[in-house]
C-alpha cells in the first residue's frame, strides 16, 4: 500500500510525459487518476491506521537503504500530501500560459518523492530525497512560471541547500559515529547511538537550520515571501503539500530521538525563538500590504506555532505541532487556490476563503483550534509565561486575518484575468475538498491524535 | 479531554448555524467587535492600542527586523561573497607577469609552510 | 605478448600507433569529417582501454622500466578514464571544427597522444617518466590549445598554456634535481623509504615542495591556476573538456600516488600544505566563478573549485594512524577515484553541449543559454544534469564523490582527534553552498529566463548521432552512478567497489 502511494505518482508522470502534446485532457485525466489512486492508497492506509515496514538494501557503500514504514506521523502526513498534490494541479489547470503537462508531471514526481520523504526511516534516504524535491521544485517554478520566477527559484534553493548542507556534514559524522561503511542510518541503528552533549548541540544545530529553512520561520523566511509574491499560484499550493510539514515532521522523526538532551537543555531558547517567530510572523500579518503575503505570514505564524509546539517537549505540544502543520498546509492551500487562481465563481471564492482564513483563526471546528489548544496546553506545561505571550500573538494574527480579509475579502473581480474552464472549475473542487479536510481536522482531532499517540509508543518500544 | 469537548460545543454550534461568516462574527463576540469594530469609532483606543503596535510593527518589525536584518543579511552575504569574487577574478587579468608573479609567490608559500 | 613489461605498456602503445596512422594516411576534407581517421584514432583509444581491462583483470600491479613506470589497478582506472574523456573530446571536436573548417585529422592524433602522455604520468612511479609524460601531453596539449591561433583569444590561449608548461616543468625538474641530490634516487619508493627512515633533511623536503608545486601547476591548483581560465576561454571547446577533465584526473592521480610515497613519517607539514592548496584553490575557484559574466571562464573557474575538491581529499588521506592504528587513508582515496570520475563526466558533458552552442554561432556568453530549455530540451537537460555532478546534488555521480570524500575528512578527526580535518568538512560544505550558488546559473539561463530576446542559432542544425550518443552516456553515467543500484556489474556498488580495488593496489 506504502508502494502504491509512491509509485503510482510516478507512473503517473510517466504516463503524462508520454501524453501526446497537443492532448491537454488526455494529460490531465492520467494525473489526476494517478493522483486518485495515491489517494486512495493514502486513505486506506489512514484507516488502517499504518503499514509495517518494507526494507531493500539499495546502495551498501553510501549506505542508503530503502526502508520504508508508515506509521501514524508517516500516514497523516501521506494523507496531507495525497490531498494537495491534486489541488496543485487544478490550480495549474485553470491558469493559461503555463507549460501545464510538464508542471503537471513534476508535481507528480514531486508528490512522490514526498512520500517517499515520508515515510523513510533512513536518514540519508531522507536527506537525498529532501534535495531531490528541492531540485523538482526548482523545474516546477520555472515551468509555472509568475511575475518574479527566477528570483524565486534562486531564493528556494539558496536557503534549501543552507540547512541541507549542515545536515549532510551531521549526517557524515552520524555515519562514522555509528561505526563507518556497512551500518546504514536507519532509526534503528541511531537509536542505539549515545551522543555526548557537545556532539548532541552540533547535530542540533545542523538539524535545526535545516528544519528552520524548510519551515520558514523567522529568520529564515524570506524564501516563503519571495514564493507568495513572485511564484504562480500553483507553487504555493505545491508547497503546502508537505513541503512545510517536512520541518516539523524531520524534527519530530529524527532530531528529537537523536539529540535530547541539547534539546531539554537549549529549550529556553528555542521557545524564545519560535515565540519570536511567531510574533514577528502575526505582527506582519497585520500590516500585510497584499493578500498572498497576507496568507504567507499566517501560515509562517502558524509554522512557528508548530515549532513552539514541538519544542515544548510535551506530548500535547508535539501533537499540536503536527496539527499546526496541517493547518498551515491546508489553509494556505485553500487560501491560495480560491486567491491566486484568477476564475469566476466569486461567492464560493468568498466562502471558501473564509474557510481558510477561519482556519487560521483558530476557530472552534476547524483544524485551528485544535492544534491552538494542544500547542497552548503543552506550553502551558513548560511555563505559563509563554502560554500568556502565545496566546497574545495568536489573537493578534487572528485580528490582523480578519482584518484584512474583511477590508479586501469581497473584491475578487479585479484578479479575473486569463480566465479559463467553467464556473465552477476544478480548482474550487480541490479548495472544496480541502476544507472538508480542515473541518475534518477540528471535528475529529482525536482522529490525528490518537495515530501520533500510536507512533510514540512504537518508538518508546521499540527503538528508544 | 477538553479540547476534546470543547469540540463538541463547536460541532454543534456549526451544524445548528449554516451562516458560516456571521457565525464568524458573532462568536467571536466582545472580543472581535472590542478589535474590529469599536477602534474604528473610537480615537483614543486607536491612539492608545493600534497607533503604538502600528509604529511597533512598521519599525521594528518590518524595517529592523525584516528588512535590515533577515534580507539584510541574506543581501549582505551574497554582495560581500560577489565582492570577494570580484576580487579574485579581478586576478586573472591576462597578464603573463602577474601570473608569473602570483606563481612564484605560491611556491615560496608551499616551500614555507613545508619548513614550518 | 610473453614479456610482462610488454604486456605493461601495450595500454599506451595502441593510442600511439592509431596517431602514426592517423597522421600518416588522414585525409583532411572540406567540411567534413574524415572517418576513417576518427575511426582509427577511436579504436586505438578502445584497444588501450581493452588492454587497461586486461591489466585489471590480470589482479597483481604490473611494472615497466625497472620499476619507473607502475600500471597498477589505481592506473588502469585513471588510465581508462582519459581515455575516454579523450574519445569523448575527439567526437566532440569532429562535432563543432568541421563547422569551422578546422578538422585536420592531425587533430585526432594530437588527442590519442595527449591521452596517452596523462595516462602514462598516473602511472609513473619516479619522477623521471612523471615529467616526460606531462611534456607530452602538454606539447600535444598547446597544438590543440592553440587551433584557433589567428584570433586574438585562441593565441593568447596557446602562448598562456604554453607558458604554465614551461613554468611547471621549470619548477618539477628543480625539484627533481632537489630529490636527487637528497637521496641519490627519483623513485617513489626511494623517497618513501627515505621519508620513512627519516633522512634526506631540508633538501629532500625542499624537493618535495617543488615538485608539489610543478604538479599544482599542471591542474591548475591556486594559486596556480591563473593560466587556466585564459586557456579554457580561447581554446576550442572540445579542448577545454578535454584540459577540464583529463588534466585533472591524470595530475592529481599523479600527486595522490606522489603523496602516498611521503606521507611516510612525519607528515604535519605536508598535511598543511595540502589542508591550504585545498582550502585556497576550492574557494578561489568557487568565489570566481560566481561573478564570471563568461560561460567557459566560469566553467574554468568551476573546474578549479573541483581540483579543490580532490585535494580535499588528499588532505584527509594524510590523517595517518590513528590511537588503535587504524589507517584511513583508503576511504579518503577511495573518495577521491569517485570524485576524479564525477569531475571527468561532468565537464565532459557540460563543454560537449558548450561547444555544441558554439556551433551554432554562439558565443560562449551566458545570454547563449537563454531559452535553451525550449530550444534544444535535450541539450538542456544533458546540460543541467552536468551541471548537477559538478555541483554535487544528491542523486548525481557528484555526490557521491563529495560524501566520501568530506565523510573521510570527518573521518580523519575521529580517528586522530585532529580538530582541523573537521574545520576543513566545514569548509568544504560553505564552499559547495557558493559552488552550488556558481552552477545555479546554468539551469537557471536555460530554464528560467525566456529567449525571446536573443534569437542566434536555432533549430534544424543536426549533430551527428555519435556526438548524441556520447552526451547521452555521459548522462546516464552521471546519474547512474549517482543513485543506480547494481545492474549488470554497473551502479554504485559496482564503482565504489572500482574505486576501493584501485586504491589497494597503490601501496
Amino acid at each position: 500500500m506504502t508502494a502504491l502511494v509512491i509509485v503510482a505518482p510516478l507512473l503517473g508522470a510517466a504516463l503524462v510525459f508520454a501524453a501526446p502534446r497537443s492532448r491537454l485532457g488526455l494529460a490531465f485525466g492520467s494525473a489526476f487518476a494517478a493522483a486518485g489512486v495515491a489517494l486512495a492508497a493514502a486513505i486506506a492506509l489512514f484507516a488502517r491506521g499504518g503499514e509495517a515496514r518494507i526494507t531493500r538494501d539499495w546502495i551498501e557503500g553510501i549506505p542508503v537503504r530503502l526502508a520504508l514504514e508508515t506509521d501514524g506521523l508517516a500516514v497523516v502526513h501521506l494523507l496531507l500530501v495525497t490531498l494537495v498534490v491534486p489541488a496543485a494541479l487544478a490550480a495549474a489547470l485553470r491558469v493559461r500560459s503555463t507549460r501545464r503537462r510538464s508542471f503537471a508531471a513534476l508535481a507528480l514526481v514531486f508528490e512522490g518523492l514526498l512520500a517517499l520523504a515520508f515515510t523513510a526511516r533512513d536518514l540519508v534516504l531522507f536527506y537525498g530525497v529532501w534535495e531531490l524535491a528541492a531540485v523538482v521544485l526548482f523545474f516546477a517554478i520555472a515551468l509555472a512560471r509568475g511575475r518574479e520566477h527566477v528570483r524565486v527559484a534562486q531564493r528556494l534553493v539558496l536557503f534549501s541547500s543552507f540547512g541541507s548542507l549542515p545536515l549532510l556534514v551531521a549526517l557524515l559524522y552520524l555515519r562514522r559515529r555509528l561505526g563507518g561503511d556497512g551500518i546504514p542510518l536507519d532509526l534503528e541503528h541511531l537509536a542505539s547511538v549515545r551522543l555526548t552533549l557537545k556532539e548532541q548541540w552540533l547535530g542540533g544545530i545542523a538539524f535545526g537550520l535545516a528544519f528552520a529553512a524548510k519551515l520558514g520561520v523567522f529568520p529564515l523566511h524570506r524564501w516563503t515571501i519571495a514564493v507568495a509574491r513572485g511564484a504562480a499560484p500553483a507553487i504555493p499550493v505545491l508547497l503546502a503539500a508537505g513541503w512545510f510539514a517536512l520541518g516539523i515532521y524531520g524534527a519530530l522523526r529524527f532530531a528529537t530521538p537523536l539529540f535530547p538532551d541539547a534539546l531539554a537543555a537549549a529549550r529556553p531558547l528555542l521557545v524564545a525563538l519560535a515565540l519570536a517567530g511567531l510574533w514577528f510572523s502575526a505582527l506582519r500579518t497585520l500590516y500585510a500590504l497584499d493578500r498572498p503575503r497576507l496568507y504567507a505570514d499566517l501560515q509562517s505564524a502558524w509554522m512557528a506555532l508548530a515549532l513552539l509546539g514541538l519544542v515544548t517537549g510535551t506530548e500535547a505540544g508535539e501533537a499540536g505541532a503536527v496539527l499546526a502543520s496541517l493547518v498551515a498546509a491546508l489553509g494556505g492551500a485553500i487560501a491560495r487556490l480560491v486567491d491566486g487562481v484568477p476564475g469566476p465563481g466569486a461567492r464560493a471564492r468568498v466562502l471558501l476563503r473564509r474557510v481558510a482564513a477561519a482556519g487560521f483563526l483558530a476557530l472552534p471546528g476547524l483544524g485551528g483550534f485544535a492544534a491552538w489548544l494542544l500547542v497552548l496546553r503543552g506550553a502551558a506545561e513548560e511555563s505559563t509565561l509563554t502560554a500568556a505571550l502565545l496566546g497574545g500573538a495568536g489573537i493578534a494574527a487572528t485580528w490582523g486575518a480578519l482584518g484584512r480579509h474583511r477590508e479586501r475579502g469581497e473584491s475578487t473581480e479585479d484578479e479575473a484575468t486569463g480566465v479559463a474552464g467553467s464556473r465552477f472549475g476544478p480548482d474550487l473542487v480541490a479548495a472544496l475538498i480541502l476544507a472538508a479536510a480542515l473541518f475534518g481536522l477540528g471535528l475529529m482531532p482525536a482522529a490525528v491524535v490518537d495515530r501520533l499517540e500510536t507512533t510514540r509508543t512504537v518508538a518508546a518500544g521499540g527503538s528508544r | 479531554m477538553v479540547s476534546i469537548s470543547g469540540f463538541f460545543l463547536a460541532f454543534v454550534a456549526w451544524v445548528k448555524d449554516p451562516e458560516l461568516p456571521a457565525r464568524v462574527a458573532r462568536r467571536q463576540g466582545p472580543l472581535h467587535r472590542f478589535l474590529a469594530h469599536e477602534m474604528r469609532v473610537d480615537r483614543l483606543a486607536r491612539g492608545l492600542l493600534a497607533a503604538p503596535l502600528r509604529v511597533f510593527t512598521e519599525r521594528i518589525v518590518f524595517e529592523f527586523a525584516d528588512r535590515r536584518f533577515a534580507r539584510g543579511t541574506v543581501e549582505r552575504v551574497v554582495a560581500g561573497l560577489r565582492g570577494l569574487g570580484s576580487r579574485v577574478a579581478a586576478t586573472h587579468s591576462g597578464a603573463l607577469r602577474v601570473y608569473l608573479a602570483v606563481a612564484l609567490g605560491g611556491l615560496l608559500l608551499v616551500l614555507l609552510t613545508l619548513a614550518s | 605478448m610473453s614479456d610482462p613489461a610488454v604486456a605493461v605498456l601495450m595500454p599506451f602503445v595502441w593510442p600511439v600507433v592509431a596517431a602514426v596512422i592517423v597522421l600518416a594516411f588522414g585525409r583532411r576534407r572540406r567540411r567534413a569529417v574524415d572517418g576513417p581517421s576518427l575511426g582509427i584514432a577511436l579504436a586505438g583509444l578502445g584497444l588501450g582501454f581493452v588492454q587497461f581491462a586486461w591489466c585489471w583483470q590480470s589482479g597483481a600491479s604490473q611494472e615497466a622500466f625497472g620499476g619507473q613506470l607502475r600500471v597498477d589497478r589505481f592506473a588502469v582506472l585513471v588510465g581508462a578514464l582519459v581515455y575516454l574523456a579523450s574519445a569523448v573530446s575527439m567526437i566532440a571536436a569532429a562535432e563543432s571544427l568541421r563547422r569551422r573548417d578546422r578538422l585536420d585529422p592531425e587533430v585526432f592524433a594530437l588527442f590519442a597522444l595527449a591521452a596517452v602522455g596523462l595516462a602514462a604520468a598516473a602511472a609513473s612511479h619516479h619522477l623521471l617518466p612523471l615529467l616526460v609524460a606531462f611534456e607530452l601531453a602538454s606539447a600535444c596539449g598547446v597544438a590543440l590549445v592553440a587551433l584557433f591561433r589567428e584570433t586574438s583569444r585562441g593565441a593568447e590561449a596557446g602562448v598562456k598554456y604554453f607558458f604554465a608548461n614551461g613554468l611547471a616543468f621549470a619548477v618539477s625538474a628543480f625539484g627533481a634535481a632537489l630529490v636527487f641530490g637528497a637521496i641519490g634516487s627519483l623513485s617513489f619508493a626511494d623517497v618513501a623509504s627515505a621519508r620513512a627512515a627519516g633522512v634526506g633533511g631540508p633538501t629532500l623536503l625542499a624537493g618535495i615542495g617543488f615538485v608539489i608545486a610543478g604538479l599544482a601547476m599542471r591542474f591548475a591548483a591556486a594559486p596556480f591556476h591563473l593560466w587556466f581560465n585564459d586557456v579554457a576561454d580561447g581554446a576550442p571547446a572540445a579542448v577545454a573538456g578535454f584540459l577540464a577533465s583529463a588534466l585533472p584526473a591524470a595530475g592529481i592521480a599523479a600527486l595522490a600516488r606522489f603523496s602516498v610515497a611521503v606521507y611516510e613519517g612525519e607528515s604535519e607539514s605536508l598535511r598543511n600544505l595540502f589542508w591550504w592548496l585545498a582550502i585556497a584553490t576550492m574557494s578561489v575557484g568557487n568565489l570566481a566563478a560566481l561573478v564570471q559574466t563568461s560561460l567557459r571562464r566560469m566553467l574554468a573557474s568551476g573546474t578549479v573549485a573541483q581540483v579543490g575538491w580532490l585535494l580535499l581529499a588528499i588532505a584527509a588521506a594524510s590523517g595517518g594512524e590513528g590511537a588503535d592504528g587504524a589507517s584511513g587513508d583508503g576511504e579518503a582515496l577511495r573518495g577521491l577515484v569517485y570524485a576524479i570520475g564525477a569531475l571527468v563526466i561532468g565537464n565532459l558533458g557540460v563543454f560537449a553541449v558548450v561547444g555544441r552552442l558554439e556551433v551554432e554561432g554562439e558565443p560562449s556568453r551566458f545570454e547563449a543559454l537563454s531559452g535553451l530549455g525550449v530550444r534544444h530540451p535535450w541539450s538542456a537537460l544533458a546540460l543541467t544534469v552536468h551541471a548537477a555532478v559538478l555541483a554535487g546534488i544528491p542523486g548525481t555521480a557528484g555526490f557521491v564523490g563529495r560524501f566520501l570524500v568530506l565523510g573521510a575528512a570527518l573521518d580523519a578527526t575521529i580517528r586522530t582527534g585532529d580538530e582541523s580535518f573537521t574545520l576543513l568538512a566545514i569548509l568544504g560544505i560553505v564552499n559547495g553552498l557558493v559552488g552550488l550558488c556558481g552552477y545555479l546559473r546554468l539551469p537557471i539561463r536555460t530554464y528560467l529566463e525566456s529567449s525571446d530576446s536573443v534569437r542566434i542559432g536555432g533549430r534544424g542544425r543536426g549533430v551527428s548521432t555519435t556526438w548524441v550518443v556520447a552526451v547521452a552516456i555521459l548522462t546516464f553515467a552521471g546519474l547512474w552512478f549517482g543513485l543506480g543500484p547494481e545492474f549488470a556489474g554497473l551502479g554504485v556498488d559496482p564503482a565504489l567497489d572500482l574505486a576501493r580495488r584501485a586504491v589497494e593496489s597503490l601501496r
